[in-house]
This record gives structure tokens, C-alpha cells and sequence, in this order.
């Protein structure tokens, strides 16, 4: 009589299949992975170089695996704060990098290259000679640049400041992005014709992108070494490969 | 031998074609997207794409959070589902007010507030960090989120399917004699099966969708928070066609969800 | 043994029924009265599903109820209950609900099955066996109902007009099955019902409910 009442063999293979999806991902989704990983916090307008640097690294030590993860140095020193495991960290703003050495969160941060600001801009065939900064910016219908509490948008605005095309600029800016990386999308993607970036951005942006140095002042990019890190040997090793090889790549060696 | 005939079927009503006209713009605002989505994801290099390593951990971290934070969910939620479906004389305006919370809170703030919970300064988490478990930017972190924002969906669903449960055939099984256990077993929980499954269902759906939330306590760390919608952002970036067909595999897994759970509904 | 009622029903703050009857082994009584007049409150408050007000309802010396406290839940007063609505599980079979009166009272496996068969046999359930509850008429799922209630070998019945739904000629058949079930069970039964005339061959006390009170002689 009871067996009348379990009469739910129909379902028992569906159910089957829904639980072992539910489980795969519960029994290896969250288990770790057999090699050493080394997680490296990066500037984002410095993610592409570095990635090259892991993979060179990885190429060396073939049991290790290099993530990097690129955003912007405020967020990441913020996340070093509150105990992401980042081993590695790479700012674009010296003071970040000096508060997080002051508070015993990283060793002391070391240089590993300097960069500028550049206006990156359409290039227009129709005038092929170079063009004063001015000329460029008043001539652009909308212009990216980023968002102030981003060290991209911060030298941005310490640019501006001390330039006289600032409201000719403000003017056209329709909106703040969250890092370099989205400043660089929105140019290539066409929706800005003029943008402010990084100068070794200008490396890899397409060809019919030109680039003018703005700002001499330059921007420190630091390395250091967490001190929240599982594998600090080999975290290590990778900061001294950066340290070494960076300041070329860094120049501009298209991806 | 007289047949009569058939009978005859009951004549349309007068602008019948009214529903559906007026269902096809929703229809094809929810299409296009996806339509789309679906058109470059099926391409050959998006289809290369998706079979990368850091795609198929994509795929199995999501899935592993998902599940996982389903199933928190359901532990935490379906009890203050049923409390609030016996009508409890007070407290219950407060507190299906609360469990609503992270349905109107941006996922962002709810991941916040994780952080300020949990995170390695927080109430919590400092005295979680000096034993030695920390939970931010953690796979658990990533749990933790999923199911922050997905408790509303399984605490108002459940609750229907509680006020759903029949007192008159509870006090009928009881008359004749029934013990809690087997009330429970032969007349509650068969009534219960169906609509706690769908909660479920909608639940995992919410859970694998989750972005803002786990972006911000849990961090994006492949093979470890860096669920789809996470790597999809990541990939947006620099590599469009590998992000949609990151994106199709998630469509494609939640319409696997809803159709398995509909048809173990549908199988009583 | 014997049932002894001497309760006071309240609805809200409205008296319903003022009940004092008892009722020997083998008693069928029938409760009859008008609508609304709180015959099924009464069945109720028998059955251990609602509080009496006031009063104490007792089966020989053991106290089931005094004044609004339950002492012995509906689960251990023995009673096999047919409502005025069938409540059948409309999921599942004829058969299966039957058998659910059974499973219910923990029978075992065999004198559950036992009879759970003779009393769809008797009720004339056997062709609608494995019919889908919520596909049956009005009349069918009555007579499931009571299946159901004998068919968990209770102690007493509590039947609250449970011929409403008939017609004529079923009726006949039906009053004889319920005749023949109650004639093995203990007692005593009791019944709720408009037309005391129908169930003459049981043998029943009539009580009828007047002015708001149910007292025997």
C-alpha cells in the first residue's frame, strides 16, 4: 500500500539530471586548483604588459599560474585592505601604494616604470599635419576621459587644473569611466573621438588612432609584495621579473 | 444506430486576437537581446571561446556558487517562509519588510554591506580573520552574495507555497489518527513538492546571475569568485565574442534549469 | 464504553450551542437541527479540532476536553471523520485516498490493504478504482470519503450529512453499506444530518437541536 503512494518513478531521472548539474558544480567548482597561483592585483591601464610578463613567468616555472586582474588602483588598494589575496600589487598612484607600505599591508613599493598622459584622437585624413592640442580637443564632438576618483581621472584632473583648454574639455565630456581600460574602449569602439589615456596605451590602440603627450609630469607605476601572500617565494621571483622587464614592454611592444 | 452529433465548440470571443497582440511588443523587447546574444555566440569563434579553460571554470565556479548559495537559501529561508505563512500575531510586516530588503537594494550595496559585515574590518570579520577564517573575496564570499540577494525570491515564493497547504486536509489526516510524522510525510510535503521546487528553480536562476554583489565582497579571482557574469565584465573588455558566448552558456544553462525543474513538476 | 457531551459552544462571543447527550457502545446518534445551528461546530469540538467554550467533553472516564483545553488530541480519540466537503486528496486515485485512512491510522500493511478493499467493495468504488479524485462527481467522491473513514478501522464514526451529494437510488445502497460498517465498529457514531428518515435502518436516537440547545432527556 505504500509503494501505491511513492508512485513518483517518472520523475526520478529528471531529478537525476538536475541534482548532478547542482553537484558537479558543488564538488569541483569551489575546490583548488593543484598548482601554485599567484594572484596579481594591476592597474588596468598596466594589465596587458603584465600579462605578458605571466606568461613568460609561467613559461619558466610550468607548475605555476599567474592571474592577473586588472582594475583600478584605488579599488584594488581598497580590496588589499579588506584581505583580498592578492600577492602581488601594482599601482598607478604612488601615494596609494605609499599608505598600504605604511600600513604594513605590502612591502616597500619599488618603480617599475613612468608614464604620461596622451590625448589619444581620431586621426582625420583630410588633415594630415599635426594639429595643435587645442585645435583637436575644440574639433572633437564628445571627449572620454575618467573618472576622478581613479588615478587615470585624478591626473586627468590635475591636467586639466593647470590647462587652459579646461572648459573646451569639460564641455564635451559626456561621461566618467571606471578605468583606463573603459576610456580606451569607448575611443576604439568609436562612441569618443578624443580621450585621455596613458601614453603606453597608445602602443596598442588601432591605426586610426594617433597620440599627443599632454602632461610631462610623470606617473610612477610601483610593484610590491603583499604581505597576506600564500606563496611569497615565488611572488617574489615574479616581482623581480617585473621589475627587470617591465620598463621596456612598458614603452610600448605592441600586444 | 443514431450518432448524435458532435458538440459544437464554443464560438471566439468577440477580440480574442486582443491578448496576444498586445503580449508581442513585451515579447519582442525580451527577444531581441537574446536573439542577439544568441547569433554571435553561436559563431565559430565564440564557440572556440567557450571551451577555453578559463571559460569552462567560469562555467563550474558559477555553477558551484550557485548551487551552493541555492542551497543556503533554502536552509535560511524557508523557515522564515513558513513563520510568516501561519499569520503570526506580530512582527510579520517587519519582517517580510526585511526579508524584501536585498530585492530593492542595488547588489552593489548588498555586497557593501557584506563587506562591512563579514569583510576583514568588519563586525564580524575581524574576530572571523583572527581565528583564521576569512570569508572576503573567498569562494564563500561569492556564496554569501548569491544567496543575499536570492533569500526574497525563496522567502515570497515559499510563503505561498505554505499558505497553499490545506488545513482541512491536515485536520482530516489528524482525525483519523495521523501522527506529525506521517502527516508531514504522506499529506504535507506532497502538497509542499511542487511549489518548493519552483522556488528553488527561481532561486538558483537569481543566484547564477548575480554580479554587483559577489564583484564587490568576493572579488574577481579566477577559479574562485570569478563566476560568468564576473568573467563576461572581465572579458567585455578586450574580447566581445568570447564574453557573449560566455553569456549564451549561461542562457542556455538557466533554460536547462527551468525546463528540468518544470518537467520534475510536472511528473507527480 | 460510552461518550458524555456537556459543553457550551461559542462562536467569537456569540453562544452557538448549549450540548448535553451521552451515548452508549453501539449508540448511532443522530444530531439533527437547522442550519447554522452548530451541529458542526459540535462534530468538531468532539473530534478535537476546536476548543468547547465551556464544559467537558469525556469518553467513559478518560477527559478528552475541559472548558477551552484540548487533554487528548484528535490524533488519539479513535474517530473516523467524513466532512461535509469530501477533502479528497484530488492528486490522487480512489484507491490511493482510501487507502490513505489506513496509513493514517498506522495499520499494518495487510489489514490496512484488507480494508481498504472491502470497503471499496462495499461503497461500489471497484470500477473507479484508480480514477483521479478531482475527476469525480459529487457523489463519488462522497462515498470515497466514507471508504476512507471506515477503512481506517476507527472506533467511531462522525458523519456530517454525508448523503447530500446522492441521489435517491445510491442512497439506498450507501445507507446499507454505512449500516453494515458501523454495525462491526464499536460506537457509539454519531451523525449529522437533515433526514433522520433516511437512516431509520441503523437504529438511531434522534436528538434534534432547539433554541439554540441540544439536551437529552
Amino acid at each position: 500500500m505504500r509503494s501505491r503512494m511513492l508512485r513518483r518513478r517518472r520523475g526520478a531521472p529528471l531529478r537525476g539530471v538536475l541534482v548532478s548539474l547542482m553537484s558537479v558544480g558543488l564538488v569541483t567548482g569551489c575546490e583548488p586548483s593543484p598548482t601554485a597561483t599567484l594572484f596579481v592585483g594591476a592597474a588596468s591601464s598596466m594589465q596587458a604588459t603584465l600579462q605578458t610578463r605571466a606568461r613568460a613567468f609561467e613559461d619558466q616555472h610550468p607548475d605555476v599560474r599567474v592571474e592577473v586582474i586588472g582594475d583600478s588602483s584605488s579599488r584594488l588598494a581598497r580590496q588589499l585592505v579588506d584581505g583580498a589575496p592578492y600577492d602581488i600589487f601594482v599601482s598607478a598612484r604612488v601615494d596609494l601604494s605609499d599608505e598600504l607600505h605604511q600600513a604594513g599591508i605590502t612591502s616597500k613599493p619599488v618603480v617599475i616604470a613612468a608614464a604620461g598622459l596622451a590625448l589619444a584622437y581620431e586621426y582625420d585624413p583630410r588633415r594630415p599635419s599635426a594639429r595643435p592640442l587645442s585645435s583637436i580637443i575644440s574639433g572633437a564632438t564628445n571627449i572620454g576621459i575618467a573618472d576622478p576618483s581613479v588615478p587615470l581621472g585624478h591626473y586627468t584632473q590635475r591636467w586639466l587644473s593647470a590647462s587652459s583648454d579646461r572648459s573646451q574639455v569639460l564641455q564635451r565630456v559626456q561621461s566618467f569611466e571606471a578605468n583606463a581600460l573603459a576610456v580606451e574602449r569607448r575611443l576604439t569602439a568609436g562612441e569618443v573621438s578624443v580621450a585621455v589615456v596613458y601614453t603606453q596605451q597608445c602602443a596598442t590602440l588601432p591605426r586610426h588612432l594617433r597620440c599627443m603627450p599632454i602632461d610631462t609630469t610623470p606617473i610612477l607605476y610601483t610593484s610590491a609584495l603583499s604581505r597576506a601572500s600564500s606563496h611569497p617565494t615565488l611572488a617574489r621571483a615574479f616581482l623581480r621579473e617585473i621589475q627587470e622587464n617591465v620598463p621596456n614592454s612598458a614603452r610600448g611592444i605592441a600586444r | 444506430m443514431t450518432t448524435s452529433p458532435l458538440p459544437r465548440p464554443p464560438p471566439r470571443r468577440r477580440w480574442w486576437w486582443l491578448p496576444l497582440l498586445s503580449s508581442i511588443p513585451g515579447l519582442v523587447f525580451i527577444a531581441l537581446p537574446i536573439a542577439a546574444l544568441i547569433w554571435i555566440g553561436l559563431s565559430d569563434g565564440a564557440m572556440r571561446a567557450l571551451w577555453r579553460p578559463e571559460s569552462l571554470q567560469a562555467i563550474r565556479v558559477s555553477l558551484g556558487v550557485a548551487s551552493a548559495a541555492t542551497l543556503l537559501c533554502s536552509l535560511l529561508g524557508l523557515p522564515i517562509a513558513w513563520w510568516l505563512a501561519r499569520d503570526p500575531p506580530f512582527g510579520s510586516r517587519l519582517v517580510r519588510g526585511l526579508a524584501m530588503t536585498p530585492l530593492v537594494m542595488p547588489p552593489v550595496v548588498a555586497g557593501t554591506g557584506l563587506l562591512l559585515t563579514f569583510g576583514r574590518r568588519g563586525i564580524l570579520g575581524t574576530s572571523l580573520d583572527a581565528v583564521g577564517l576569512p570569508i572576503s573575496f573567498t569562494a564563500v564570499a561569492a556564496v554569501l552574495a548569491a544567496a543575499f540577494v536570492s533569500m526574497p525570491l525563496i522567502v515570497l515564493s515559499g510563503e505561498a507555497a505554505f499558505r497553499g497547504l490545506s488545513v482541512a486536509h491536515d485536520d482530516l489526516a489528524r482525525t483519523l489518527g495521523a501522527s506529525p510524522f506521517v502527516r508531514l510525510r504522506h499529506i504535507i510535503i506532497p502538497q509542499l513538492r511542487n511549489p518548493i521546487i519552483a522556488s528553488i528553480a527561481l532561486c538558483f536562476g537569481r543566484a547564477l546571475g548575480e554580479f554587483g554583489a559577489t564583484i564587490t565582497f568576493a572579488g574577481s579571482f579566477p577559479g574562485r569568485t570569478r563566476t560568468v557574469p564576473l568573467a563576461v565584465y572581465q572579458l567585455l573588455q578586450h574580447d566581445q565574442e568570447s564574453a557573449v558566448a560566455l553569456s549564451v552558456s549561461l542562457i542556455v544553462v538557466s533554460f536547462l534549469v527551468m525546463l528540468i525543474s518544470g518537467r520534475v513538476i510536472r511528473s507527480s | 464504553m460510552s461518550l458524555h457531551v456537556d459543553v457550551e459552544l461559542f462562536v467569537g462571543t456569540q453562544p452557538r450551542l448549549r450540548a448535553i447527550f451521552s451515548a452508549a457502545r453501539g449508540d448511532v446518534v443522530l444530531i439533527v437541527g437547522p442550519n447554522g445551528s452548530g451541529k458542526t461546530t459540535l462534530l468538531r469540538a468532539l473530534l478535537g479540532l476546536v476548543a468547547p467554550t465551556r464544559g467537558e467533553v469525556r469518553r467513559d472516564d478518560e477527559k478528552w476536553s475541559s472548558g477551552p483545553e484540548i487533554l487528548v488530541p484528535s490524533e488519539a480519540r479513535g474517530f473516523g471523520y467524513v466532512p461535509q466537503a469530501p477533502t479528497l486528496f484530488a492528486e490522487r486515485s480512489v484507491g490511493q485516498n482510501v487507502a490513505l485512512g489506513g496509513v493514517c491510522r498506522d495499520l499494518s500493511a495487510k489489514k490496512g490493504a484488507t480494508a481498504a478493499r472491502e470497503y471499496i467493495e462495499a461503497f461500489e468504488l471497484v470500477a473507479l478504482k484508480n480514477r483521479k479524485a478531482a475527476d469525480l462527481s459529487g457523489g463519488e467522491a462522497a462515498r470515497t470519503s466514507l471508504a476512507r473513514a471506515f477503512a481506517s478501522c476507527p472506533r467511531h464514526l462522525a458523519l456530517d450529512e454525508p448523503l447530500a451529494h446522492l441521489s435517491e437510488d445510491s442512497r439506498r445502497s450507501v445507507v446499507d453499506a454505512v449500516a453494515r460498517g458501523l454495525g462491526a465498529l464499536e460506537g457509539p457514531h454519531l451523525i449529522v444530518t437533515h433526514h433522520p428518515a433516511w437512516f431509520s435502518q441503523v437504529n438511531p436516537r434522534v436528538l434534534r437541536v432547539q433554541k439554540h440547545a441540544l439536551i437529552e432527556d
